[in-house]
């Protein structure tokens, strides 16, 4: 009796401590890190200067994760971020010498939006599943992309106006512009997902495609509009990319897809564990940003890089997936317990 | 009732017929539902009550008979159609979304209250809507709690309450209370009341019997696809629904059993066992060679789960013993099982018990590979010996197919299912569980699937026959064990076997 109460207690304990600790795991690794390369660079890392460098270096991971975690909220992929920012690079690259450079930009947007639908009516129309969709316009495109270049050397530089250069390297207040593009995004995109119509029903599609089709909920369409997004939003990121480099080539969107995908995952292993959402991603990209600063101060190797980003997001991943599977465990066990239907420990809080 | 001539019925159905390839699922079948009323549905397994239900939500369309709501024909019902005309299907699946609060779980679908001029969503307004409607029904629950932390009860009072935010007038239930606990059941029937008392229509369906007596006006009864009857629910008692239910049924689809004929040894023992999950719990009963033992319980009574436990499928025991051949017994995948002498013909014959794709010899040879094999470190397999022990197999189960070639998808469930038997056949098991073999099958099929059960028997192997169809249960079993929520409540031997006896034991009757 009294062995099995103190168990309650525990079990309890232990309940409180997944349900509310586990989901800012990511959050305490993002201070961990910072206390760290604090620690190891004490004079360079925690200035003003370097934090707002790391907010430069992950503004444009922003952006295109952001357009990738609306996709992944409806439970959809979207593979081809990476080639549509190398896309819409090199069609800024090539289209802003011959346009005026406001038109320039809408066009290639609108370019990189069209890819979007396409996707979206590819998987929402013909049923394909959008890994194996977004795999193929990903490679269509890349091979576009290496043939629009090829013409010159495969790197397009020349002719871009100052004006649209200024985009990616000025600054306000300190504050390098590009910066705040990724701030308006992440604003407008958790505003969308987390006030309007539109947003909650895209969490509803992902959380319960049958449910939603049972309340009329307009899949097809929310999907469609997720593809779109998700499409510019990989372009503005090319675009900014040609802002700030003052070029394009046709590998330079490439790691967008994976550094997307892992801050993303990153995220839904945060706050709202399981679930994608913009704080999330934020939350994941300020990791990364952090990861790749503080090993570029500590002249750690690009190759050792990405084996602890590949390591770290994996851990991420199972930590949230291992949380859940022992909130199961406990709520199965606090249900034997009582099989009357309180489940105890849930409300005890 | 004096409503009656006054004002059209709310739906009226009118000699329904639906069949499909190889079955009539529904046969000029008369269905009526008044306004404010709550109407149960009641039938065994296959009596054509899930095929009435989805006629009506416009998911089968009919081949024949008339559907009216509300007085007006309806020529071509489809389920937008349904659903405009205010019906709403609460499956046990529910539909809810989980990360979701009470509050969007109900409005789900419909228009959000917005603030003014903007696209966004006003939160306060929302909840404050969303509380006024569950009072009103007097469901007690905060509209901002997640409905993952709901109680099963709650969360079909939300369901519920969902239905009727978006102007349901007919509610379709469908087993709400298979894993409720009493008092909650109590609270659900207190708001189905309610709502039929605001002219809410009620179809209610359910295993439950007794329910059905507290709470409905009217039954209907199915059976194997017809109607058998329409009653006041006053006008009946709990057995005399059970006989309308099981009704007479030619004796002559089973093979002849007498009563106490020799059983040979112990094959497998069982004692005490009980399930971490509590699915089981303190199972003890043995199987001997020659003896079909029957299995039985309502949905989720646990002879599902026991069934998959002794396969080496399911859950693991945490209390209790096992022994086979005298010798202990703990599968842990159904490799070590089969290696034991165990066999399982599958519920989800499509799914579990046959590759579809693959052809009907490489079927029936699956289990027993390494005797085809003709060198051990290629695995090639002696198709020609394969090919010839399969149109054996083929020839003495009389299965119809064109080939031992054909692939196994394209046969009738019957003959699937005979490639199923075959199968374990091959090594003539220990010990067989068979799990609803018949579901959907037709009636000579279903004869001979039972002779070959039978006759497995006779020739020494127990048989394990899991089934919730009562009468098969009582034409073919030396004995049945009745689960109710994962407890033995009755052990019926052969003498005493009946489908009504078999049902009053799992009803609690």
């Amino acid at each position: 009796m009294d062995r099995s109460s103190n168990g309650r207690v525990l079990t309890r304990r232990l309940e409180y401590f997944v349900l509310k600790g586990g989901r800012y795991g990511t959050v305490l690794g993002l201070l961990l890190l910072v206390v760290v390369f604090a620690g190891l660079k004490p004079s360079v890392f925690p200035t003003a200067r370097n934090f707002l460098n790391i907010f430069n270096q992950i503004s444009l991971l922003g952006i295109c994760a952001a357009g990738l975690t609306i996709c992944l909220v409806m439970r959809e992929f979207d593979l081809s971020v990476g080639a549509v920012a190398t896309l819409g690079a090199v069609l800024t690259a090539g289209w802003l010498p011959h346009l005026h450079p406001m038109l320039g930009v809408l066009a290639v947007l609108a370019v990189c939006a069209g890819i979007g639908l396409i996707n979206g009516l590819i998987i929402t129309t013909l049923r394909v599943s959008s890994f194996m969709t977004t795999l193929g316009t990903m490679t269509v495109l890349t091979g576009f992309s290496y043939w629009y270049t090829s013409g010159s050397g495969a790197i397009l530089y020349s002719g871009i106006p100052e004006g649209f250069l200024r985009v990616g390297k000025g600054a306000f207040l300190h504050v390098p512009y590009i910066v705040f593009f990724m701030i308006a995004t992440l604003l407008v995109l958790h505003v969308l997902l987390n006030h309007t119509t539109t947003g909650r029903r895209m969490y509803a599609v992902g959380g319960s495609p049958e449910a939603a089709r049972f309340g009329g909920i307009p899949i097809r369409r929310l999907k469609i509009l997720g593809f779109v997004l998700s499409g510019a939003l990989a372009g503005l990121t090319g675009i900014l990319l040609v802002a700030r480099l003052g070029l394009a080539e046709p590998t330079i969107g490439d790691r967008f897809l994976f550094d997307s995908f892992t801050v993303t995952f990153l995220g839904a292993a945060s706050i709202r564990v399981g679930q994608f959402h913009i704080v999330g991603t934020l939350i994941g990209t300020l990791i990364m940003g952090t990861i790749f600063n503080g090993f570029t101060l500590l002249d750690v190797p690009y190759h050792l890089q990405l084996v602890v980003q590949g390591a770290i997001l994996i851990a991420a991943v199972t930590s949230a997936g291992l949380w859940q599977g022992l909130l199961l465990s406990v709520r199965l066990r606090s249900v034997r317990e009582n099989p009357r239907g309180d489940t105890g420990g849930q409300d005890a809080e | 009732m004096s409503r009656v001539g006054s004002e059209p019925l709310r739906i009226e159905m009118r000699g329904i017929t639906k069949t499909f390839p190889g079955t009539v699922a529904c046969e000029q079948i008369d269905f009526e539902l008044r306004h404010g009323e709550i109407h149960a549905l009641v039938g065994q397994n296959g009596a054509g009550k899930s095929t009435l239900i989805k006629v009506l939500a416009g998911i089968h369309s009919r081949d024949s008979g008339d559907i009216c709501i509300e007085g007006a024909p309806i020529d071509h019902l489809t389920p937008r159609m349904a659903h405009d005309l205010g019906m709403r299907f609460i499956h046990q699946e529910l539909n809810l979304v989980p990360q979701f609060n009470v509050a969007e779980n109900i409005v789900l679908g419909d228009p959000y209250p917005l603030r003014r001029a903007t696209p966004l969503i006003a939160w306060r307004r929302l909840n404050r809507h969303v509380g006024e409607i569950l009072e009103n029904l007097g469901i007690s629950i905060d509209p901002r709690r997640s409905v993952q932390s709901l109680s099963i009860a709650e969360q079909w009072m939300v369901a519920i309450a969902r239905a009727l935010y978006s102007r349901g007038r007919v509610l379709v239930m469908d087993e709400p209370t298979s894993s409720l606990s009493r008092e909650d059941v109590h609270d659900l029937f207190d708001l189905v009341r309610a709502l039929a008392a605001r002219g809410t229509s009620v179809i209610y369906i359910s295993h439950r019997l007794e329910e059905i007596f507290e709470l409905a006006e009217r039954v209907t009864v199915l059976k194997d696809g017809r109607k058998v009857a329409t009653a006041d629910v006053d006008d009946l008692n709990l057995s005399e629904l059970v006989r309308l239910m099981v009704g007479g049924r030619p004796q002559e689809l089973y093979p002849v059993i007498e009563a106490d004929r020799a059983m040979g040894n112990s094959i497998l023992r069982v004692n005490d066992l009980t399930t971490a999950d509590g699915r089981l719990a303190n199972v003890t009963f043995q199987v001997r060679e020659r003896e079909v033992l029957g299995i039985t319980g309502l949905l989720g009574a646990g002879h599902n789960e026991l069934a998959d436990l002794l396969f080496g499928v399911g859950g693991r025991p945490v209390g209790g013993q096992m022994l086979l051949d005298d010798r202990p017994y703990r599968p842990r995948t159904a490799r070590l099982a089969i290696a034991r002498g165990m066999g399982l013909v599958p519920a989800e014959r499509r799914s579990q018990g046959v590759v579809g794709d693959m052809q009907l010899w490489e079927n029936v040879i699956l289990a027993h590979l390494r005797r085809f094999i003709i060198d051990p470190i290629t695995g090639i397999v002696h198709r020609r010996r394969a090919e010839r022990v399969a149109r054996e197999q083929m020839q003495a189960l009389q299965i119809v197919a064109t080939g031992a070639e054909q692939e196994v998808q394209y046969l009738s469930g019957g003959n699937q299912q005979k490639v199923v038997l075959a199968k374990w056949l091959l090594g003539s098991p220990r010990l067989l569980i068979v799990s609803e073999p018949t579901r959907g099958i037709d009636v000579s099929a279903k004869a001979e699937i039972y002779g070959l059960v039978r006759r497995l028997a006779d020739d020494g192997s127990g048989i394990l026959f899991v089934s919730t169809e009562v009468e098969e249960l009582a034409g073919i079993c030396d004995r049945v064990l009745v689960l109710r929520q994962g407890r033995q409540v009755a052990d019926l031997p052969r003498r005493e076997l009946s489908a009504h006896r078999i049902m009053e034991a799992c009803y609690g009757g």
